[in-house]
């Protein structure tokens, strides 16, 4: 898995003191389409445990082991059986999860976590602090993860020690301000999942501390849990404690979405993601249907630009294609409105790092991205309307997907901006959809002309993954550009200890890589997109991610 | 193809010689002449799709997305704004050339494998024989799917995959026709005669041994339009923005409840050249078989 | 197929149903070493070919090499190979990091739940269709025209409108899954219309030459009814092609079913195999067509016997 696009991120906030207790209304991220969403709160008073709910999910994952799963989408079956150290309240504070507590040495560079005592894997092995540093052993070794191990956070770590039975510390090389996201948001799994046959693909043999334990996978059908009775760790931000209300759930994968809009409306399956832009009207006119959609943080989903191979190294290329695209029009016949553009290089959820000024400053220019590609040599045009060079070659940006990590329409947008761009400045988009080793590929041999991706989890460490040079973290640097600037700018931010200077190097990154080197087209704002029958109650937005949460806190009408 | 096709039984089983039409016999079969009419129209849009003077199938326009067949877009228009009647006339050129091409790709290899397993010694006739059942032992989307994984997709291995699966079928018959010519008194004449082998192959055994290619041939373009339409459906053929029948049908589908039209209308033109190139391949067999002695 | 490799000479029925077997053996044989050499003469290093997207890591290697004897000589190999499948053993996914068998063995029941049905609805179908417009011109003309229609519309198609129509707008049946009963009969249906095309029309023909035969003047003359007659006599006369070809079909469901796992979200051996494909995940894929080979031949097999069991004559027929 070289990409990993889901978001287990390391933040600017490094508050010292834990809120201990605080309990935010997790609905304050989530929009629903009516005004009598109960919300978990609401749900609480007539909870009725027991039942099963099923979940319509538009991507299949790969694998189910949490640690090595890189799906945005499939993130929220991982919240039902794996837990982290700690999660985040709707503001970004830390919140305890499987650890009550924790501190940061001033120097930076040592972190302890103080770890529940009453936690148990579901297999029964204990969540100790042996467990948790076997965890991370595992996580840096090359053979279980070769694409993280020894990367980005883990590459700053020096050594994970066992202070304690229940405290744990992490000291790590040199200052590194993303550090506590990303340490307090792994899942932790037991020990012993690492000699069980089921570690690479997932399942029951990868026992986590979650309310709810896999119970099966069957391949191209569905992932079940069941819940498990003695779970008594919920965190604060929950509606309720004790053990989860519903007896089972079931995240069937059903790629057509046709088809799971069907399901839910025939109330086959009780909630579905994956929405289409038409699929919206659907469910808001249908009164049976909770229309669900919240901001996500991370990055948003944008169109990464190469500058090292093809007709994109000429900077007056990459901002003939940035003015050529008129983005807007393409959103609003796709998703008829309900879908928001990007303008930034994180999603506008994170206020601390979105920069507002970026909005409407690029784009929908025919007549500079025409001019650009005259000067540059494109300015012949062949028989089917695209422009060609001096040699007779074609404007060819070749754009590779891979089903995996396609959802949301994303390959209707990006048809739209293929006849756009062709129409309006006689580019050629090649867009080919092949297999993931065939992506890894070409990811690898840097051949291809631009490519689409999105990172969900935290603004902060996305611009680490899309900035750094590859060899020092940049784990999805698709645009294979770094310079001295953006070095500086990164490392001021990662060592930094002040949140307003953090935040100023990151805005100063996105609006060079944007504004200046035209290297990345912001296309949709990060937004999860959830329908449920009203028969179900408290499917909510996890706090501060914006991502669907577990299902700790749902339950549903008995028939 | 995974679909049996009328006429696509092994060793002709149950073909009936239906002896109302003769040849020569001067009656007009209605059916015929829509199916031939209906067909050269399809041909003509292949060759000169521009003749119809239908817009740029590529041609997007966002604001005008998923509107209903009015007099600006008689088929409506698809998710992007492509005008669907287009996109469909723009289709047809994939549906049949590569419905073609894997047709005689069928033939090329097909029908020379069948004339030397018909003319050979019992021990290659088998070989060739067992070769060809081994061959039809995979079922032919299976099979295409399989060298698709083997080669990556494309027109090219979507051509070849679709017609490696026609060979058995191509080389069956002219096989059993070579046997059967072989067979004959006259060809046994022209041996004693002296002429050479050669000749008499050339000249009497082919002629006859590949009688019924162009009928199996019809039937058999029929069923690689169905295999490429559903190769493309399962994401196997051609890469967007392609208009190719079946790929049209697959990203239509997800629009069915508020757009019929972008799924409908590839969907009937599929099944309408399906259905006049299989009933022209039915008519066609029937005036084989009755005009064959036996 | 087995026909084409029938006796020349006159034999017993012993020596032809051997005869059939072997033949099955032999094909077996050609299938599988067709696959070994498929893998063998494609192009590039055939360790990253087996890989797919796997990780490719020296263990990984290490084990590919091993299973497949890359260090021996290619005869070496090649008779390993064979002793493997000999012992049901279809190699590993490197992909999935799983036995190919168990990958397929997890969806095989979805998969032969949803050929079983679809072959019992083609055939009752196909036999209600025909006995009713058998011999009656304006029916036949009718059924014929419907048949040719039904062979000439792509499954997926097919599925697509069943599923609009019988799921979204009229809610009557689920739209996905393989729960129950009612998620089945969709499917089936689809690859069921699709065989009827095929067959309907042979079984007719079959039958109206069969109620031509003087045997049917004299059942009737014995007063047994019209439809007695169709059902009891005229079937068992006009089976055979049709046994024939539904033994092609059937070898072919599923290819079709492929299409249909795809358009109704069933889980089974095409998603596998779609999957797999996607992938690149060449044992698996190898390990799909292996079993559709395998099925292909025993059921064309079963069909040859049961044509001998209907019609003795057949023994030793010549093709």
């Amino acid at each position: 898995m070289a990409l990993r696009t889901n978001g287990v991120f390391p933040g600017l906030r490094r508050p010292r003191v834990l809120a201990l207790g605080l309990v935010v209304c997790a609905t304050l991220t989530l929009s629903a389409c009516s005004d009598a969403d109960p919300g978990p709160q609401a749900a609480t008073g007539q909870a009725v445990p027991g039942g099963s709910v099923t979940w319509a999910f538009e991507v299949e994952p790969d694998t189910i082991n949490p640690q090595l799963n890189g799906q945005t989408r499939v993130r929220p079956l991982f919240l039902n059986a794996y837990e982290s150290l700690l999660t985040r309240d709707a503001r970004g504070g830390y919140v305890p999860l499987l650890a009550t507590d924790y501190s940061v040495s001033d120097d930076g560079l040592v972190y302890t976590f103080t770890l529940r005592d009453d936690v148990t894997f579901s297999n029964g092995e204990a969540l100790d602090a042996a467990a948790v540093k076997a965890n991370f052993a595992k996580l840096n070794d090359p053979d279980y993860d070769s694409q993280a191990a020894g990367q980005g956070p883990l590459a700053k770590l020096a050594s994970v020690d066992v202070a304690g039975p229940h405290q744990v510390t992490f000291t790590l090389t040199e200052p590194y301000s993303p550090f506590l996201a990303y340490v307090s948001s792994v899942f932790l799994v037991a020990p012993s999942a690492y000699d069980s046959p089921d570690i690479t693909a997932g399942g029951p043999g990868v026992a986590g501390t979650g309310p709810f334990v896999i119970d099966s996978f069957t391949e191209g059908q569905e992932v079940r849990l069941v819940r498990r009775d003695d779970y008594d760790w919920a965190p604060s931000i929950a509606a309720h404690t004790g053990p989860a209300y519903l007896d089972s759930v079931t995240y069937r994968f059903l790629p057509e979405a046709s088809v799971r809009l069907g399901a839910l409306t025939s109330r086959q399956v009780d909630v579905i993601d994956g929405l289409g832009g038409n699929d919206v009207e659907v469910v808001k006119g249908d009164d049976r249907l909770e229309y669900q959609s919240s901001s996500t943080t991370g990055s948003p989903w944008s169109l990464y630009l190469n500058a090292s191979a093809g007709p994109t190294q000429d900077i007056r290329v990459r901002e003939a294609l940035v003015a050529a695209a008129d983005v807007d029009t393409i959103l609003k016949s796709v998703y008829r409105g309900n879908r928001e553009r990007a303008w930034s290089n994180v999603n506008s959820a994170e206020v601390a790092l979105y920069d507002p000024a970026l909005e409407g400053t690029y784009g929908n220019d025919p007549a500079l991205a025409n001019r650009l590609l005259d000067e540059a040599g494109w300015a012949a045009r062949d028989s089917d309307g695209y422009r060609v060079n001096a040699a007779g070659a074609r404007l060819t940006i070749s754009i590779y997907t891979t089903p995996a990590f396609t959802a949301d329409s994303h390959e209707v947008v990006l048809q739209a901006l293929q006849a756009q761009l062709r129409q309006s400045a006689g580019f050629h988009l090649d867009i080919q959809s092949v297999d993931q080793g065939t992506w890894i590929d070409h990811f690898v041999a840097v051949d291809y002309g631009a490519s689409d991706n999105s990172i969900s989890g935290e603004g902060a460490t996305a611009l680490e993954w899309h900035w750094l040079a590859k060899e020092a973290g940049g784990a999805v640097n698709l645009s294979n550009f770094s310079d001295a600037k953006t070095e500086e700018w990164l490392a001021q931010a990662a060592s930094s200890t002040d949140p307003a200077e953090q935040a100023e190097a990151y805005r100063a990154l996105q609006r060079y890589v944007i504004l200046e080197q035209f290297l990345v087209l912001p296309l949709i704002e990060g937004q999860s997109q959830i329908a449920a029958g009203r028969w179900v109650h408290g499917v909510a937005a996890r706090p501060y991610f914006g991502e669907p949460s577990n299902l700790y806190d749902v339950w549903r009408d008995r028939a | 193809m995974t679909a049996v096709a009328p006429d696509d039984r092994p060793n002709g089983v149950g073909q009936r010689r239906v002896g109302q039409l003769r040849v020569g016999q001067l009656r007009v079969d209605p059916v015929l002449i829509a199916t031939a009419a209906g067909l050269a129209l399809t041909l003509l849009i292949v060759v000169w799709p521009g003749a119809t003077g239908v817009a740029d199938p590529l041609a997007a326009d966002p604001s005008r997305a998923l509107e209903p067949p009015s007099a600006a877009h008689l088929l409506g228009t698809d998710q992007l704004g492509r005008d669907v009647l287009a996109r469909v006339i723009h289709g047809a050129r994939y549906s049949v050339l590569i419905a073609l091409a894997a047709t005689a790709v069928g033939i090329v290899a097909g029908v020379p494998l069948g004339l030397l397993a018909g003319l050979a010694s019992s021990w290659l006739d088998e070989i060739l024989t067992r070769f060809l059942d081994i061959l039809s032992a995979f079922p032919g989307l299976l099979l295409a799917m399989v060298l698709i994984a083997f080669t990556g997709p494309g027109s090219g291995n979507l051509v070849l995959a679709l017609g490696v699966s026609s060979v058995p079928r191509f080389a069956r018959v002219v096989r059993a026709q070579t046997k059967v010519v072989r067979g004959q008194g006259w060809v046994e004449h022209g041996v004693t005669l002296g002429l050479p082998r050669r000749v008499v192959v050339a000249r009497h055994v082919l002629p006859h041994a590949i009688a019924a290619v162009p009928v199996l041939a019809t039937v058999g373009l029929g069923g690689a339009t169905l295999g490429a339409a559903a190769l493309s459906f399962i994401g196997l053929g051609l890469a967007p923005p392609s208009p190719e029948w079946g790929a049209m049908l697959s990203e239509g589908r997800n629009y069915l409840r508020v757009a019929w039209w972008i799924s409908v209308f590839p969907g009937l033109a599929l099944t309408s050249l399906v259905l006049a190139i299989f009933t022209l391949g039915r008519r066609a067999q029937r005036r084989l078989e009755s005009r064959e002695p036996l | 197929m087995i026909r084409g490799l029938a006796a020349e000479a006159i034999l017993g029925p012993v020596v032809s149903v051997s005869r059939r077997l072997g033949s099955l053996v032999l094909v077996l044989w050609g299938t599988v070493t067709l696959t070994f050499f498929a893998v063998h003469a494609a192009p590039g290093d055939i360790v990253r070919l087996l890989i797919g997207q796997g990780h490719d890591t020296p263990e990984v290697r290490a084990v590919i090499a091993a299973e497949w004897g890359l260090d021996r000589p290619l005869l070496v190999q090649y008779a390993g190979y064979l002793g493997r499948l000999l012992h049901g053993d279809l190699g590993t996914s490197y992909v999935l990091k799983r036995p190919v068998t168990e990958v397929i063995g997890a969806q095989l029941a979805s998969t032969v739940e949803l050929a079983v049905t679809a072959t019992a609805l083609a055939a009752l179908l196909t036999i209600l269709i025909t006995t009713l417009t058998a011999g009656r011109r304006l029916l036949t003309r009718l059924a014929g025209a419907g048949e040719l229609l039904l062979a000439s519309t792509p499954e997926f198609w097919v599925g697509i409108l069943l599923l609009f129509v019988f799921s979204f707008t009229l809610p009557w049946f689920p739209v996905a899954g393989a729960g129950d009963l009612s998620a089945l009969v969709l499917p089936s249906l689809t690859l069921a219309l699709g065989a009827v095309g095929g067959l309907a029309p042979v079984l007719r023909d079959g039958l109206e030459r069969a109620l031509e035969q003087p045997f049917a003047l004299t059942v009737r003359s014995r007063g047994v009814s019209d439809l007695g007659l169709r059902v009891r006599h005229g079937l068992r006369h006009a089976s055979i092609p049709t046994l024939n070809l539904a033994g092609f079909a059937v070898g072919n469901l599923l290819g079709g079913a492929v299409i249909v796992e795809q358009v109704f979200g069933r889980p089974g051996i095409g998603q596998v195999a779609l999957r797999a494909i996607s992938s690149k995940d060449i044992p698996t894929i190898l390990g799909v067509a292996l079993l559709a080979a395998f099925v292909f031949v025993v059921v064309s097999t079963v069909v040859d016997l049961l044509s001998l069991v209907i019609d003795p004559r057949l023994v030793g027929a010549a093709s």
